[in-house]
């Protein structure tokens, strides 16, 4: 079923900072940022009848952001990694001491593993969200989000010991 | 979504929302709460406050992908064909017509 119409221009004033805020996560670059935060709104207009119209338009673009913004470094032929500073090693304020599959991701795992997988470590290791977060975010169930994210540990353990 | 974390600060898009006045007001209120306890997310916060308010640039709507017939423009190219046709057909009927 169709979503509610989508008033884009509305959509742009009113959430376009929070998308660019995410954007900047991935690149952080302001050229390049903006051009990204373009691309995001326009793949808005042709995807405007996925919307939801029980969710925040703040988290669908939140999520649109996301995906477009992995995809688009995973299209990139530079060689980088998911963060571009790695100072911190994480989006979310107070965790100090990333994980084996968290430094795993971030380093070379994204590039293999499947969209969705990558997705949801991002929302997990860099984000910090909770398990019903991210479940919610996706609209999925928490199980799923669990047993994702112990797939994301068992192959980040496996690169372990290849390395 | 509740705008939490797993460390218990609120997330950036809890923040982000919070804001934009756009979290449920239980939701609002558990921020609040937060953000009078917690120095760290009130330092944030104002960080996110600034970030939002600088101005973007117009969105180049000029940029979409080219028009097909799936899409309104598109839908209105091929009614100027059909149509520029239709008139043509139909002057050449009158004109046998006479």
């Amino acid at each position: 079923m169709a979503g509610p119409a989508i008033d884009i221009d509305a959509l742009y004033r009113r959430y376009g900072p929070l998308v660019l805020r995410r954007v900047r996560r991935f690149f952080p670059d302001d050229e390049e940022a903006v051009e990204v935060l373009q691309e995001i709104f326009l793949r808005v207009i042709t995807h405007s009848a996925d919307f939801r119209g029980d969710a925040s338009p703040a988290t669908w673009l939140y999520q649109i952001a996301t995906r477009h913004c992995l995809g688009r470094l995973r299209d990139t032929t530079r060689r980088r990694t998911l963060m571009e500073d790695r100072g911190e090693i994480s989006w979310a304020p107070t965790v100090t001491r990333p994980v084996q599959e968290h430094v795993a991701l971030v380093d070379s795992l994204w590039r293999t593993l499947d969209p969705q997988l990558v997705e949801i470590g991002v929302y997990y290791h860099l984000d910090g969200m909770t398990h019903a977060e991210i479940a919610e975010l996706l609209g999925v169930s928490r199980r799923t989000v669990g047993n994702r994210l112990d797939e994301l540990a068992a192959r980040a353990k496996a690169t372990e010991g290849e390395s | 979504m509740s705008g939490f974390a797993r460390d218990g600060h609120v997330l950036d898009l809890g923040l982000e929302r919070f804001l934009l006045d756009d979290l449920a007001p239980a939701d609002r209120r558990a921020v609040k709460a937060h953000l009078r306890d917690c120095a760290l997310c009130r330092d944030r916060v104002e960080a996110i406050r600034l970030d939002l308010s600088v101005p973007l640039p117009p969105l180049d709507a000029t940029r979409a992908a080219p028009a097909t017939p799936g899409t309104p423009a598109g839908r209105v190219w091929v009614g100027v064909v059909v149509g520029a046709l239709a008139a043509l057909v139909t002057a050449w009927w009158l004109s046998r017509a006479r």
